[in-house]
């Protein structure tokens, strides 16, 4: 009888698989989204790690912080915004883990297509360009097999050596999780030398970056001074 | 050096004729070290002339199936090379560069898959782009030739080995080997580094020149 069965295998690949481009992220993905008049919050799929950029119909939309939203005054909760538009704004943060807050809210429905959205539709379509993690249940976001089977290996071996029981070895454990920690960082190397993706929080030329001065009172404003 | 030569090496390294590490156990160790070799120190470096799709971003493991990472790309059209940059050099040249077509200037390798040239091009054009890049180790078979330095190929007989003993449950003496194997790994980078980009590239012209006649 072997010592760890299969399904204990396959799990371990499939959580190494995950963990592996959640710690490096090298897969690429671009998706659409189905826009409805109106309806300025919507979901996005599951595995998605960082967006690194979004265009509504060709045009960037830029990232936006809850901070700066407060500051520039606009109001942002979707229960009592009013202003409609083409939305040039958009904000993660508050609206869940896996959600987008467009800003304006849109003021036109546009399909979800995903057929163009590498070239020829783009003008057509708002569009996400993200980085996610492996999805080991199917067969289009997976890391190159050049590099999923060894170090697949070595984390499937660290972990099964590591398991309490009668298989557990320490030392092979320890053997292996050297390798992993070797090749992930090798991984790592090249992924980094490659012109780097980075989104900043990029405020659009109305801001201007500055915000208005607002008066401010003394700190002991109020207290009874003898 | 053929598979023959190094599997010939590493059994007499083992010494072990074909008793408790067959061919095969050899052939894919010798597979998995290349593949991590060529990944992990680029030594692998090709080009090609492909035409690209008329887009602004481009799969390159469907044009050039052993793809793995870009290093250049030249347009014999303008006889210039496109220059790499991030995305966030394009978005400050134009938000909406996706959409802008023209002859390509920039282009951004984004994974190991996805590259985005601006402005790309909406005709195709009279020569097809040349494109230098590292590339995965081939498959192997038993006349294959190593596409290794030369004075490096030991340091993929250390994997190979070092991965025997693992499967032969030796972590120890494994991992004595494993360390020189790192140290190989070290030196190959090193070479790779030394040699600068311009002379890789113009190493690599003299292909492109013997591909136009």
């Amino acid at each position: 009888m072997p010592i760890w069965d299969d399904a204990y295998i396959i799990d371990l690949a499939n959580r190494g698989e995950i963990e592996l481009t959640t710690d490096v992220p090298c897969i690429f993905d671009r998706f659409s989204l189905d826009i409805v008049s109106g309806t300025s919050t919507y979901s996005l799929p599951e595995g998605l790690l960082s967006i690194s950029r979004v265009t509504w119909k060709g045009d960037k939309v830029w990232p936006f912080e809850q901070r700066s939203a407060i500051i520039g005054n606009l109001n942002i909760d979707p229960l009592t915004e009013t202003i409609t538009g083409t939305p040039y704004l958009y904000l993660q943060h508050n609206y869940g883990f896996d959600k987008i807050h467009f800003w304006p809210v849109p003021d036109e429905s546009i399909g979800l297509d995903d057929s163009g959205i590498w070239g020829a539709d783009i003008s057509n379509r708002v569009i996400i360009s993200c980085w996610r993690i492996a999805d080991p249940t199917g067969t289009e976001f997976r890391l190159p097999d050049f590099i999923r089977r060894r170090l697949i290996k070595y984390y499937i071996n660290t972990k099964s050596y590591g398991k309490e029981g009668p298989s557990q070895d320490t030392d092979a454990s320890d053997y292996f999780k050297q390798k992993y920690q070797f090749s992930i960082e090798q991984l790592r190397l090249v992924k980094a030398s490659l012109p780097k993706s980075i989104v900043n929080e990029m405020q659009p030329q109305v801001f201007g970056g500055r915000f208005i001065a607002r008066p401010r009172l003394p700190i002991n404003f109020g207290k009874v001074v003898e | 050096m053929t598979t023959l030569t190094v599997i010939a090496k590493i059994k007499k390294e083992l010494d072990d004729q074909g008793i408790f590490y067959t061919d095969e156990d050899i052939f894919d160790s010798l597979q998995d070290g290349y593949d991590e070799l060529a990944l992990t120190t680029e030594c692998i470096e090709k080009v090609v002339s492909v035409a690209f799709p008329l887009t602004a971003y481009v799969d390159m493991v469907s044009i050039i199936p052993d793809y793995f990472k870009v290093f250049a790309i030249y347009n014999p059209n303008r006889k210039e090379f496109l220059t790499p940059v991030g995305f966030k050099h394009l978005e400050s040249i134009s938000d909406k560069w996706e959409t802008e077509s023209g002859t390509p200037q920039w282009f951004v390798p984004i994974d190991f898959k996805y590259i985005a040239l601006y402005p790309y091009y909406t005709v195709a054009p009279t020569q097809n782009m040349y494109v230098f890049y590292s590339a995965q180790a081939p498959d192997f078979t038993s006349s294959s030739t190593l596409e290794l330095p030369s004075n490096h190929q030991s340091c993929l007989e250390d994997y190979v080995v070092g991965d025997l003993l693992e499967q032969g449950l030796e972590f120890k003496k494994s991992l004595r080997i494993y360390q020189d194997y790192i140290k190989g790994v070290a030196r190959i980078k090193l070479e790779m580094n030394r040699r600068q980009n311009s002379d890789r590239v113009k190493q690599l012209m003299v292909q492109i020149n013997a591909n136009m006649g």
